[in-house]
């Protein structure tokens, strides 16, 4: 496990109403109005703890007839704590984990449910931007420069700008009015 | 005036109940009391602006503040609308709390103002 999902489980786990919730879980699985009724707290507060939960995966769903029910996942909670704290990541992961949150917190800021808010200022962050829509378009295909705006249009509606960008970047390659992935 | 009353009675409620689950580690819950307290402080002002513009046609006063309530609120509407087509449970929460505090403003208000007037 990474550092930074052991941070978020015990992070998850520090949360009062969060570890009733998984207690709760550990009798039997239940729904989420199940859940509420047993706690005491509305279903869309027990909701918002259990995406947290699913999210630091301690809890996973499944769906039955009429409900979504909650499980608690045995594999992570029957980890011993000594384990999580003597794993020691190598520099190279740590690095590689930094990145990684850095270029989350990038696209979380400037992506709102999958459109492009703006287009950053600093070239790291538009070449991080740019290489998270470059995942739309295929590799070994051809593309027409009609097909590619579209497929940028559905990201920010200044496509001309983000395809230019991107064959800047060496994320696209053009010849002969046709595109294709790098 | 009992209107700012109710407002300064919900907000420190909420600061109240925001301590409580603070010490009992519910920190998620306890943001979302200060939430609750943001929303009711952010429409004292509104009404304090709305009393302060039409000091003496209370009538005036009610249909500004009520017109500021739906703006400021149809925003959020959207906001918990766009959270639910994508199904971003967090961020529905969270609109939710706050148009339920809206909800309980436009409950309270038209009879504390009748009380008043």
């Amino acid at each position: 496990m990474k550092e930074a999902e052991v941070i978020l489980l015990f992070k998850c786990l520090s949360d009062k109403s969060r570890l009733h919730i998984v207690k709760s879980l550990a009798i039997e699985d239940m729904y989420v109005e199940r859940l509420a009724e047993r706690l005491n707290l509305s279903a869309s507060t027990i909701s918002f703890h259990l995406k947290k939960l699913a999210e630091a995966g301690i809890v996973s769903s499944y769906k039955t007839q009429y409900y979504t029910m909650y499980s608690i996942n045995p594999e992570i909670l029957n980890t011993s704590i000594i384990k999580l704290i003597k794993e020691k990541p190598d520099d190279a992961a740590i690095q590689e984990e930094r990145e990684a949150q850095y270029r989350k917190r990038i696209i979380d800021s400037f992506f709102e449910y999958g459109k492009l808010k703006s287009i950053p200022a600093q070239r790291k962050k538009e070449r991080i931007i740019l290489e998270t829509i470059v995942e739309a378009f295929e590799y070994n295909r051809q593309y027409t420069e009609r097909e590619v705006n579209i497929i940028i249009a559905d990201f920010f509606d200044d496509f001309c700008t983000l395809r230019r960008d991107m064959i800047a970047e060496n994320l696209l390659g053009r010849k002969d009015r046709l595109y294709w992935r790098i | 005036m009992k209107i700012l009353d109710y407002f300064n009675q919900k907000e420190s409620t909420c600061y109240e109940k925001e301590k409580q689950l603070q010490s009992e580690d519910r920190n998620d819950e306890a943001v979302f009391e200060k939430i609750k307290a943001n929303v009711y402080n952010i429409f004292r002002t509104v009404l304090s602006v709305s009393i302060k513009k039409y000091p003496n046609d209370s009538s005036k006063a009610h249909d500004d503040f009520f017109n500021k309530l739906d703006q400021i609120s149809s925003q959020w509407v959207i906001a918990y609308e766009k959270a639910e087509q994508h199904n971003d449970v967090e961020k529905m929460h969270i609109e939710n709390i706050k148009l339920n505090v809206v909800k309980d403003i436009r409950e309270t208000i038209p009879q504390l103002w009748e009380e008043t007037a």
